[in-house]
């Protein structure tokens, strides 16, 4: 998700406070500042990208030995956690820091790098707290404030209609990213507030209505981002213990992905990462000035955007896991082919993620303490912190890692459902396609000079 | 990998004749891959006759592998010294250039 308007109040504060000009820590962050001094053209570096993710795949299929792999996927170390104590002290936690920022979302200053609200929710959520879901393990259902909230209020327990699936949270995801890019959020404390509230009202209701389980585990995109990408870290929890595992090693499993409705969800989680970027580069500007003047809507352009791209990335998918049949030979449908290969998507978009976020989350923390520790009366200057210039290229370097990960756990997962070591290799010539294409677009985008997205 | 077999939906063209899996019912494209199909997910319920079929068709996989490794390894060299080549015709700067120059190293080194 993008953060644009609290990097551009970033950069004009780094301007007038320490005369730092330029756009180290405009859009994109880190990625863009380091794609811009690159001295090769830019066709190259796009192609070096694509060449490392096909090149790792054809390392990877080096790797034959059948016992090897089920060695690395199964290696585990597990010990007793009495979790379900803690969990109640730290709802009780979020539960105060939900209230919180609700209340300096509308009571404390207006400047977004001052007001805790704010900083909470983007910089200490959505960068460094997402982060560690996918780098350490899933400690969500341990948190969400809203979940504490709903067992707490009485429910009416209706059967959740079972034909509509995950797609509600499907729509929720996409419905989200395009408030998050069409809107301030990131700029203006009362509105970010206000849809806290909004979200706040829609999941306590839901909740109410459908059972607070059949709500935070199938309709409620947040809950369910985090369950995906705490599948890609190296602590699992099982019942009452903790299991560290390889990370992304718990992604091969089967029925993680169950259905047309939860592909369609890792992919939009892929996708939305993508948009995020894709919005702020001269291209999709173009595409837009000129849809605007063949007469199209103006306020439709955004959402017709995210839903083509949608559909785009999921027609990719949906190809590749097709053409998986036939490279294979296999008698498997391209639906269980889909399903099972969907969870190799995630390190992609964790890869992305981190690469987005992490300079981003290192730059304003001084500026979260200050704001946590004093929410009402923060310093007028926060510190922020300036990063080094090789910082972007280990942004970029977040993105292959990602890729990486991704071929490896498609291989592992082609091994335990084809029966044929050559016939696991063969299935997975097209994803490597799709993959190695993925990977040109986006560091495409992170190499694209940031422009204003037109219209918002 | 054995519980999860049921989760394997299949379909298959009219005009052929899968192996069928005795114990899962997954039908398998050849009899070969039943073989190992079996052995790897119902190792225990099958005899020992069975189990020297099994060992005897993951060997001669393995060896099919061994030349398809070796075109994955022509594949790696071919694409390392496409971006070689396209590196040194494209970088001029003295970073890159001092890059390809390190790749270079041992035969410059040689000389």
């Amino acid at each position: 998700m993008r953060t644009r308007w609290l990097r551009r109040g970033l950069g004009v504060a780094l301007a007038t406070t320490v005369g730092f000009v330029g756009r180290a820590l405009a859009h994109g962050g880190s990625l863009r500042a380091a794609t811009g001094s690159l001295s090769i053209p830019t066709w190259l570096f796009l192609l070096t990208g694509g060449g490392v993710v096909g090149a790792s795949f054809l390392l990877a299929s080096f790797v034959t030995d059948r016992a090897f792999i089920r060695a690395v996927h199964e290696w585990r170390r597990v010990a007793d956690a009495p979790l379900a104590v803690a969990r109640r002290a730290t709802r009780a936690v979020s539960v105060v820091a939900l209230f919180g920022v609700v209340a300096v979302g509308f009571l404390g200053p207006t400047d977004p790098l001052r007001n805790a609200a704010i900083l909470v929710v983007w910089v200490g959520w959505w960068a460094g707290y997402v982060a560690t879901v996918y780098l350490l393990g899933n400690s969500w259902p341990a948190l969400n404030p809203w979940r504490a909230l709903a067992e707490w209020l009485p429910s009416l327990d209706r059967a959740y209609p079972e034909r509509f699936g995950a797609w509600p949270s499907v729509v929720g995801l996409l419905a989200l990213i395009w408030l998050e890019v069409v809107s301030p959020l990131a700029d203006e404390p009362r509105l970010l507030a206000g849809v806290v509230v909004g979200y706040s009202v829609a999941t306590l209701a839901g909740a109410a209505v459908y059972g607070s389980d059949a709500w935070f585990d199938r309709v409620d995109p947040v809950s369910r981002v985090f369950r995906y990408y705490g599948r890609v870290a190296p602590l699992q929890r099982t019942d009452d213990r903790l299991e560290l595992r390889p990370p992304g090693a718990a992604l091969t499993e089967p029925r993680l992905v169950d259905g047309r409705d939860e592909i369609a969800f890792v992919v939009a989680l892929l996708w939305v990462t993508t948009y995020d970027g894709f919005v702020g580069t001269p291209v999709w500007a173009d595409l837009a000035r000129g849809a605007v003047g063949l007469g199209v809507p103006a306020v439709a352009v955004y959402p017709a955007g995210l839903l083509i791209g949608f559909a785009a990335f999921l027609g990719a998918y949906r190809l590749a896991s097709r053409s998986a049949r036939e490279t294979a030979e296999t008698y498997l449908t391209p639906d269980a082919i889909a399903r099972r290969f969907a969870p190799s998507l995630l390190p992609i978009a964790a890869g992305y993620h981190l690469a987005h976020f992490l300079g981003y989350f290192l730059s304003l923390s001084p500026a979260l303490t200050a704001a946590v520790t004093s929410p009402l009366s923060p310093p007028l200057n926060p510190v922020l912190i300036v990063l080094p210039g090789w910082f972007g290229g280990l942004a970029v370097a977040f993105v292959l890692v990602g890729h990486l990960v991704a071929v490896w756990v498609a291989h592992a997962t082609a091994y335990e459902v084809f029966p044929g070591r050559l016939q696991a290799v063969r299935s997975q010539y097209p994803f490597v396609v799709v993959m190695v294409l993925y990977t040109m677009s986006s560091l495409w985008i992170v190499s694209a000079p940031d422009v204003t997205p037109p219209f918002v | 990998m054995s519980s999860e077999t049921a989760t394997h939906e299949t379909r298959v063209p009219p005009d052929e004749s899968p192996a069928e899996c005795p114990y899962c019912q997954r039908p398998l494209e050849s009899a070969e891959l039943l073989t190992l199909h079996k052995g790897l997910d119902h190792w225990e319920r099958l005899d020992d006759d069975e189990r020297e079929r099994f060992r005897e068709t993951y060997a001669a996989e393995s060896e099919s592998l061994r030349s398809f490794r070796l075109k994955l390894l022509g594949l790696l060299v071919v694409l390392y010294f496409a971006f070689l080549f396209v590196y040194s015709y494209v970088t001029t700067d003295p970073i890159s250039a001092g890059m390809v120059a390190t790749a270079r190293g041992p035969i410059v080194g040689a000389l």
